[in-house]
């Protein structure tokens, strides 16, 4: 059974492909996470799967109804939580709550019972007479969330359901959004937080300007990537203070090669980059076809490092190379021996265990930064309503 | 390409069209009144203000103006105008809440919801000609105070509150109109403040149409304002329905409010 199965959904805005022949199945009853920078694509899909938004090619199917052909169908079955908080700051929770029920037409009779379940739901019972202009971020994302439950659709979208909230309050949302897979709720949800994407989510996709670059478990996701990172940053041969000068620039002109990937054509070569043998593409057009001076030292460490029989594969981004291997313990004081063999002095060194950050570098060829908003206009008339 | 359909075609609505429409009008109208009712000060200076341009301009102008009534009071003038003025302002303002929805993210779970989209414009005009109406029964009793009375009595009074609402209704659907169109309440507060004053002054709500210049008499013709005022004024101040004048009026008014809501409801669903 597939609560959301998407063939094909394609939407631009202008020259902007937000959604690229996007396809997606979604199983009925998990939690279904779409993760990815602002402006990968995310809310543009939410937004036509819950019929705010026309696709310019391709079919959305929601529990079984097709979005476009018949979306007043398709709104009974879905419930829908924008971003923002939309609580309105003038009415209680109750007269919120009523206000939806109205809107999705629930029997008088069963009005009262409804509206006391999901206040109990989400603990807003104590507040429930108050103005929601007195409530704190957390309790009006519980309200938000409550209002789009009160129907009970089959399918729940979240837009970035903990943004802006602090940690506690995030934990107690990810509660709620459990509890509702357990009654059965399969739920949707976009987040550009990996922390989010990896604890709450059964499933997910990665995004990454308007294509799908990966599908499965979080940890599946991780255990693809094998092992631990170790990321090295040479020391450029001119020395510390202008070394540290670099590393600036080098950050700038990776936000330039993000745009300039972010337009079309090179969409290609970054994924290409990502899935095969990363090391010599990523390095080779990645870096110097951005107009960026190559970074010859990081280039030169890569291919030192690529040579040793520890490691499974190498990345090079900005100033930086990121080495994949099964241990950090054993392989960090290799990789400094390495490069010290070779003559190549080293200004910071890392290690990590792979989370979805390395997921996403590997399957991008880019780092995960939120600096990516170019790949979709946030204005315009046909995204504001 | 295309997807099995796994699901049930989901619950069937419970209810007929129309009781659907019922409940999600009273739904949106209840949360519209609630607000009214939580910003009393929002209201009662509502209710001040008109009354304010009555004692005060009609005062300024009453000795340029006192030949302009039977009675000699530019008030009896007067009030029409500023009756249909309110009208306007309330109207033209009525698209505000739901621009203020769109930018908090609101009307996009008002849309998802399978809710007609007249139901909206259903909602905000029933809240704002609640108020209006209120408003025209505050002007006529402050009227009194100063002698001006309706000459055909509650007769006249509710004819004239009708008159009122066939003015909202039209209005309202242009500001709707203009809710959706506009990016944000900046644009829309500028641009309610440019169209405001020349539509009052290009109708015969200060200055009768024999007083006007040809190409006044000609835009003041096409102004739906015009209208309401002279059929609101024939009620006020010459005591007889006139039947002729109020009955033009009034076609006048149906005409301008189906052109609107036509034209409005249609591009509102090609919005939504």
């Amino acid at each position: 059974m597939h609560a959301i199965q998407l063939r094909g959904l394609t939407k631009r805005f202008g020259d902007v492909t937000a959604l690229d022949a996007v396809d997606l199945d979604v199983r009925d009853g998990e939690i279904f996470g779409l993760l990815g920078p602002n402006g990968a694509g995310k809310t543009t899909a939410v937004r036509i799967m819950v019929t705010l938004l026309r696709p310019d090619a391709g079919e959305a199917r929601v529990a079984g109804i097709d979005v476009v052909a018949d979306p007043t169908a398709a709104r009974r079955r879905i419930g829908y939580v924008p971003q923002e908080i939309t609580a309105d700051r003038y009415l209680t929770a109750r007269e919120q709550l009523a206000l939806f029920t109205d809107l999705y037409h629930i029997p008088n009779a069963l009005r009262s019972a409804r509206i006391e379940d999901m206040l109990h739901l989400v603990g807003l019972e104590a507040a429930a007479g108050k103005r929601s202009r007195y409530y704190s971020g957390g309790m009006k994302k519980r309200l938000d969330l409550a209002c789009g439950l009160i129907h009970e659709p089959a399918v729940l979208f979240l837009d970035e359901p903990s943004l802006g909230l602090d940690v506690p309050t995030r934990r107690a949302i990810w509660d709620h959004i459990r509890a509702l897979r357990a009654r059965g709720v399969t739920v949707f949800l976009c987040t550009n937080d990996m922390d989010e994407a990896d604890r709450l989510c059964d499933r997910l996709a990665i995004v990454d300007q308007g294509r799908i670059v990966a599908m499965d478990s979080p940890a599946a996701l991780r255990s693809g990537l094998g092992g631990d990172v170790v990321t090295v940053e040479p020391l450029d041969g001119s020395g510390g203070a202008i070394g540290a000068g670099r590393a600036a620039s080098a950050s700038g002109a990776d936000v330039g090669a993000v745009s300039a990937t972010g337009i079309g054509s090179a969409a290609g070569i970054g994924s290409a980059a990502g899935i095969g043998s990363a090391a010599g593409i990523g390095s080779g057009s990645g870096l110097t076809a951005n107009g960026e001076a190559p970074s010859l030292v990081a280039a030169r460490l890569e291919s030192v490092l690529a040579g040793l029989p520890f490691v499974r594969t190498t990345q090079i981004e900005a100033s930086r190379v990121h080495v994949f291997v099964d241990s950090n313990e054993t392989a960090l004081p290799r990789v400094l021996e390495a490069a010290s063999g070779a003559g190549i002095p080293l200004r910071t060194v890392t290690y990590s265990r792979p989370g979805l950050a390395e997921v996403f570098l590997k399957y991008t060829g880019r780092a995960y930064r939120q600096a990516d908003t170019m790949a979709v206009p946030t204005g315009g008339k046909k995204t504001n309503q | 390409m295309s997807i099995g359909a796994d699901f049930p075609a989901g619950p069937a609505p419970t209810s007929e069209p129309f009781s659907r429409f019922v409940q999600e009008t009273r739904g949106q109208t209840v949360r519209w009144l609630i607000h009214l009712r939580r910003e009393p000060f929002a209201v009662l200076f509502a209710l001040v203000q008109p009354v304010i341009l009555l004692v005060f301009f009609g005062g300024a102008f009453q000795k340029v103006g006192a030949q302009l009534s039977p009675e000699g009071n530019y008030r009896t003038f007067l009030l029409p105008g500023i009756l249909t003025l309110t009208v306007f302002g309330n109207s033209m303002s009525g698209g505000i809440p739901l621009l203020f929805d769109k930018e908090n993210g609101f009307l996009a779970r008002l849309i998802a919801a399978p809710v007609s989209r007249s139901s909206i414009l259903v909602s905000r005009f029933l809240t704002v000609n609640f108020v209006s109406t209120l408003q025209i029964l505050v002007m006529l009793g402050m009227s009194e105070l100063f002698g001006v009375r309706v000459a055909t009595g509650i007769p006249g009074i509710l004819l004239l509150i009708a008159i009122g609402l066939m003015l909202g209704l039209g209005l309202t659907v242009v500001s709707l109109v203009l809710a959706f169109r506009l990016t944000g309440h900046g644009d829309f507060f500028a641009l309610l403040g440019i169209i405001t004053l020349p539509v009052t002054f290009l109708s015969t709500a200060f200055v009768p149409y024999e007083a006007m210049p040809r190409w006044m008499q000609l835009l003041a013709s096409l102004n739906p304002m015009t209208y309401a005022i002279d059929a609101m004024r024939s009620l006020v101040d010459l005591g007889v329905f006139r039947g002729g004048l109020v009955l033009r009026c009034v076609a006048a008014l149906v005409i301008f409010d189906v052109v609107m809501m036509f034209l409005g409801v249609r591009y509102l669903r090609r919005q939504l």
